[in-house]
């Protein structure tokens, strides 16, 4: 690590992160001026208001320029709905992590008049389509995490929260990003002005077209004169720079930004401000890096062999590009929001390695820059996946294991064979399906020809609780599902097993229904031309992304959270009342409906009964099972794009609050205790066999028609200390993926060093877990989800 | 080789998947129970009786008194420690039956040793056979002393070995020869301990005296040409002199062979709190060994000309 590099990192270090006004300002200024235009331009003209009169500062060292905020290490106040109110506000700087001015806090309260009542948030258009009868009460239950608590408030604090980066539409998929550091975005703002002008107004679309290109040429001409004031804030500095080694690099920076808002990228440096630029102007929550080893490696291999860079150079630059993206912070939602989304979590994702489009290794001296630069810098984002193939070479997967066993969390692995076979079977071309790339944690995704737009974190648990009390929502006491009988009167397991089935695929009805709506709204609510200029067919076709059907259409994914909780509680049942007639289904339900008070010697069977996680086969294909139906269930749905959802498992952290509803289930676990993270992994603390064993049963599940499928395992750092260790571990990854497992990621910390951190937290500031599919500071965790990571089984020696 | 080899049985306390310092690759190390030596600082303490033995976690106990309920022999009884409540058992009167395992609500008690077959064995140890096949591991089998149960151990190697998998074996090599022949032939790695080099003092230390352990040591490398690895569990104060070392990597490099590597094992704490759970006082206030010194004994055994390393 360099100087320069020490230097950036130590400045992302401040006490507390200002929340700033600026976007708010322009953005609603804009969209006051543009009332009653269609959407699509509505949104363009705010972007191009805001790209024109915000703050722009060049910091000191840095190589790559752009501020995602108008204060450095600062976070704009988003524009989903009203802010904060002062209640809100205060309890959330009341942690002591934020700070505002009191101008800023006056100017967002300004703006609480622009929202009142006009319904131009994203919940309030929901909620126009909640009817009473079947919608609402679902929606209210909690069997999507987090519960709505009214109509009016939405999920709490509407969609109102702080930070990410400048774009105003969520960013959950992988543009074109070879398009873009190619060609920067004037190419495209040119097709965009020459089919404006070939537009022929007979047809009738020509109109709808007429707009979103106009919408497009909007936007995109104001990034191209935001590169370029990007391009005289860098004259500017080196004006009033004297060390001339600093100076010519803010001129070569400033050649690079004028070059690339009207040119083509000429080289590494070009690509790489082109990528930050775009990447800068998506980012509005997690926001994927594609394949950035393989997009990037022409402009590499040109300058090396060309002698125009070094790799020190390029690894500096590497480096850079990580401390920038440390800088989007963010914090949103409501109290439980904030638990869910724990920590200022960001789950950038770049992806390395695999196979390329014609199926030979991907692997390049880029994909080990990457990883050099992750191990110099040792800051949690962006996170890396490495995209595992047969081919993949060991040194590779040794300088990943080194980095895994540094405890940052990252590189994730993913299976190419598990991954690319999921997508032939969707009917997508084999060349196509190699250039997949992860969003989000682990998403799959074709770039620019895919999205994701609806992933609600669907409760497994709370179903298996409602079909134990008859279809009833305890909470309310309303018949929430079908009647499908008393717990008592169950005869057979087959006859539990049946009715909680028929509860699962009635309340997958309602998610498919409220996926559908939050797809439409977002349409209204969150178009950007900006995301859909740089898909497939983004000008040609006319429309903007949410008018049409992607190549790979995957708009809505069904994520089920939980469970193995359910196949746990499931093989109690079998087990347990059914095969050894320990106790009655009526003397079961007395217990849960006590949450087990009184009933301590039937939790204790019920938490011995077989555990999925330990290669058993009892419990093992009951969650093959239960997750068998949860896939054909899902392709009996269609979204509004005519395609069916795609199955995914990623839990993020909705498995701590969806399991705080949930009552006391038959696995043995207590009312409101947290669920199983993950969709592979066993549930805390349950898996006694060891990681090979969680593995097994891991791979006893047919993965490959998931889109994600998270797998979380804690290793103890004695298990990754020499080159044998690595080698060891490398092995069992290779044969996990090789096995039908699709996704796997690691915590490498100590127990001891959790316990330290927790209780002093002041000491353990740069301590770097692993949850979900994201790192971050172990400190900035809520007390629940420390707890949970240190209760994962740790795996020693 | 009797006939019947799947259904010989051996009490065994753990199969540790995923063990990684017990040999070469990925490896499924089988403990088994029962061992003729008494060393004082015994990491797994609840291997030294073939027996079934109750542990108890006191940290775990939550004074609830299922398990007073439970015991047909009146062992156990709620006691306050420290202002908290917890079940204390008699070892005078426990027979080890396990009555109040199943009882606890808490999992502050369990029974270690389970007579389990070598089918059974190899079943589990196969589960895993990807990981093994695919590191280049195989099974270990460990202790408690492998040798005090050679049947079992012989057939099991054998069966493992019938399977496809790389066979080890950790011992104290202390048993008389048949039975170290009758094992050692289904060995493919063996990783043998030399706790001191002195007899008198590895009879203080142990037990049991060491010629035997040597001259088996040195008849299943030179005799049954099963390469083998030389283990020393350092323990501070007991045999981590420069003078023990000496004499250990002295014995390797004369005895055996420069190509014999030496691994030297850092005492660890995990046995002591395993003494607590049996019921036995066992204070040894051992410190754990630095990495210096550690680091220092290495480079001693090195200067014979030896490989060795830190760990297993």
């Amino acid at each position: 690590m360099t100087d320069r590099i020490a230097r950036m990192k130590e400045r992302l270090k401040v006490d507390k992160y200002p929340i700033c006004a600026e976007r708010a300002r322009y953005v609603i200024e804009a969209w006051k001026q543009h009332e009653g235009l269609p959407s699509i331009l509505q949104r363009a003209y705010a972007t191009a208001n805001y790209l024109d009169k915000r703050t722009i500062y060049i910091d000191d060292d840095e190589l790559i320029v752009g501020n995602v905020a108008s204060r450095p290490m600062g976070m704009e106040a988003s524009t989903w709905g009203p802010f904060w109110d002062d209640k809100d506000l205060d309890n959330m700087l009341a942690g002591g992590k934020f700070t505002i001015t009191d101008e800023d806090r006056a100017e967002l309260r300004s703006y609480d008049a622009f929202w009142e009542g006009q319904g131009r948030q994203f919940y309030e258009w929901q909620g126009r389509f909640y009817d009473d009868w079947h919608l609402w009460p679902f929606i209210r239950s909690g069997i999507l995490c987090p519960p709505w608590k009214d109509r009016e408030k939405g999920r709490g604090a509407g969609g109102a929260g702080f930070g990410w980066g400048m774009g105003i539409a969520l960013s959950f998929f992988v543009p074109d990003y070879g398009k873009i550091v190619t060609e920067g975005v004037s190419k495209t703002l040119h097709d965009a002005e020459q089919a404006l002008h070939e537009l022929d107004y007979q047809e009738a679309d020509a109109f709808d077209k007429a707009q979103y290109l106009k919408a497009v040429i909007i936007a995109l001409s104001a990034m191209v004169r935001m590169y370029h004031r990007y391009g005289d804030a860098c004259i500017e500095k080196a004006k009033d720079t004297e060390d001339p080694v600093r100076k010519a690099e803010l001129l070569q920076m400033a050649d690079t930004c004028h070059w690339i808002a009207d040119n083509p990228s000429r080289n590494f440096r070009d690509a790489l401000q082109n990528f930050y630029f775009y990447w800068m102007m998506i980012a509005h929550g997690t926001t994927p890096g594609g394949r950035f080893d393989q997009y990037m490696y022409p402009f590499y291999k040109h300058d090396i062999e060309t002698g125009a860079i070094t790799d020190e150079q390029v690894l500096e630059l590497l480096e850079c590009l990580r401390i920038k993206i440390m800088q989007f912070n963010f914090v949103s939602g409501g109290a439980q929001q904030r638990d869910k989304w724990a920590g200022m979590a960001r789950w950038h994702n770049f992806v390395i390695c695999g196979v390329k489009k014609d199926g030979s290794d991907a692997t390049n001296e880029l994909s080990y820059l990457v990883i050099k630069a992750a191990y110099e810098v040792r800051i949690p984002q962006y996170t890396i996946t490495v995209r595992v193939a047969k081919s993949t070479p060991q040194e590779l997967m040794m300088k990943a294991a080194e980095l895994v066993s540094t405890g940052i969390g990252m590189p994730a692995f993913v299976s190419d064979e598990s991954y690319i076979q999921g997508l032939v079977d969707q009917g997508i071309p084999v060349e196509e399906a190699r250039d997949y790339a992860l969003a989000g944690c682990l998403d799959l995704n074709l770039p620019g020809k895919s999205r994701i737009n609806a992933l609600g974190m669907f409760i497994v648990p709370k179903v298996l609780d409602i079909t134990m009390h008859n279809g009833v929502l305890t909470q309310t006491g309303e018949q929430l599902g079908p009647k499908t009988g008393e717990m008592k009167d169950f005869a057979s397991f087959e006859a539990f097993m049946d009715a909680f089935k028929t509860q699962l695929k009635y309340f997958m009805g309602l998610y498919n229904e409220e996926h559908n709506i939050l797809i439409r709204v977002s349409r209204e609510t969150s178009c950007d031309v900006v995301h859909s200029a740089f898909t497939y067919e983004g000008i040609s076709s006319g429309r903007d992304m949410f008018d049409r059907k992607m190549f790979y259409e995957n708009a809505s994914m069904f994520n089920p959270i939980g469970m193995i909780n359910v196949a746990n509680a499931m093989a109690a049942v079998k087990k347990l009342v059914f095969e050894e007639k320990k106790f009655s289904m009526e003397t079961l339900y007395q217990a849960i409906e006590a949450n087990w008070e009184g009933y301590e010697d039937i939790r204790k069977q019920c938490a011995d009964a077989p555990k999925f996680g330990n290669n058993d086969p009892y419990v093992d294909d009951l969650a093959a099972a239960l997750y068998d139906y949860w896939i054909q269930t899902t392709g009996t749905f269609r979204t509004i794009y005519g395609e069916p959802p795609r199955p995914t498992g990623v839990s993020i952290t909705a498995h701590a609050p969806g399991g705080s509803y949930t009552c006391a289930t038959p696995d043995g676990r207590y009312s409101g205790e947290t669920l199983c993270d993950g969709v592979m992994s066993p549930s805390q603390g349950t898996d006694h066999n060891g990681p090979l064993s969680s593995l097994s049963s891991a791979m006893h599940i047919n993965q490959v028609p998931f889109n994600a499928a998270l797998l979380n395992m804690k290793i103890a750092p004695s298990a990754m200390k020499t080159k044998a260790d690595l080698e060891k571990f490398v092995a069992m990854v290779r044969t996990y993926m090789y096995n039908g497992g699709k996704h796997i990621q690691f915590n490498v910390v100590s127990d001891a060093t959790l316990r330290a951190a927790q209780a002093e937290p002041e000491k353990h500031s740069d301590l770097i877990v692993r949850v979900a599919g994201y790192s971050t500071y172990f400190t900035l965790l809520t007390p629940a989800v420390q707890n949970e990571i240190i209760k994962r089984t740790e795996n020693v020696l | 080789m009797v006939k019947e080899y799947l259904s010989l049985q051996a009490p065994v306390f753990n199969i540790q998947s995923y063990s990684i310092h017990d040999g070469p690759g990925i490896r499924v190390t089988v403990f088994l129970k029962g061992c003729p030596l008494r060393c004082l600082w015994c990491a797994n303490p609840e291997s030294n009786l073939p027996t079934p033995q109750l542990m108890t976690y006191a940290s775990k106990c939550t004074g609830c008194g299922a398990c007073v309920a439970a015991c047909p022999r009146k062992a156990v009884r709620l006691e306050r420690v420290e202002g908290k409540v917890v079940a204390r058992t008699d070892r005078a009167l426990c027979v080890d039956c396990g009555a109040c395992v199943p009882v606890c609500p808490a999992e502050a008690r369990e029974i270690a040793g389970e007579q389990m077959t070598v089918s059974q064995v190899l079943e589990k140890v196969l589960r895993d056979k990807l990981f093994l096949d695919a590191s280049g591991g195989g099974m270990t089998v460990s202790g408690g002393e492998c040798l005090f149960h050679p049947d079992f151990t012989e057939a099991l190697l054998y069966a493992a070995k019938q399977s496809g998998l790389h066979t080890a074996v950790e011992s104290s090599s202390f048993a008389p020869r048949e039975r170290v022949d009758q094992v050692f032939s289904q060995v493919d790695l063996g990783l043998l301990d030399i706790k001191h080099m002195d007899s008198k003092r590895h009879q203080e230390l142990t037990g049991v005296p060491n010629e035997l352990i040597l001259s088996n040591i040195r008849h299943v490398y030179h005799d049954l040409k099963v390469p083998v690895c030389i283990r020393v569990p350092t323990i501070p104060g007991y045999n981590d002199s420069e003078e023990n070392i000496a004499a250990t990597a002295a014995f390797v490099a004369r005895e055996l062979g420069p190509e014999v590597p030496v691994h030297l094992l850092p005492y660890h704490r995990l046995g002591e709190s395993k003494n607590e759970s049996l019921g036995k006082q066992m204070d040894l206030s051992i410190p754990v060994p630095s990495d210096e010194h550690m680091q220092h004994l290495l480079e001693l055994v090195q200067s014979f000309g030896l490989t060795g390393q830190v760990g297993g």
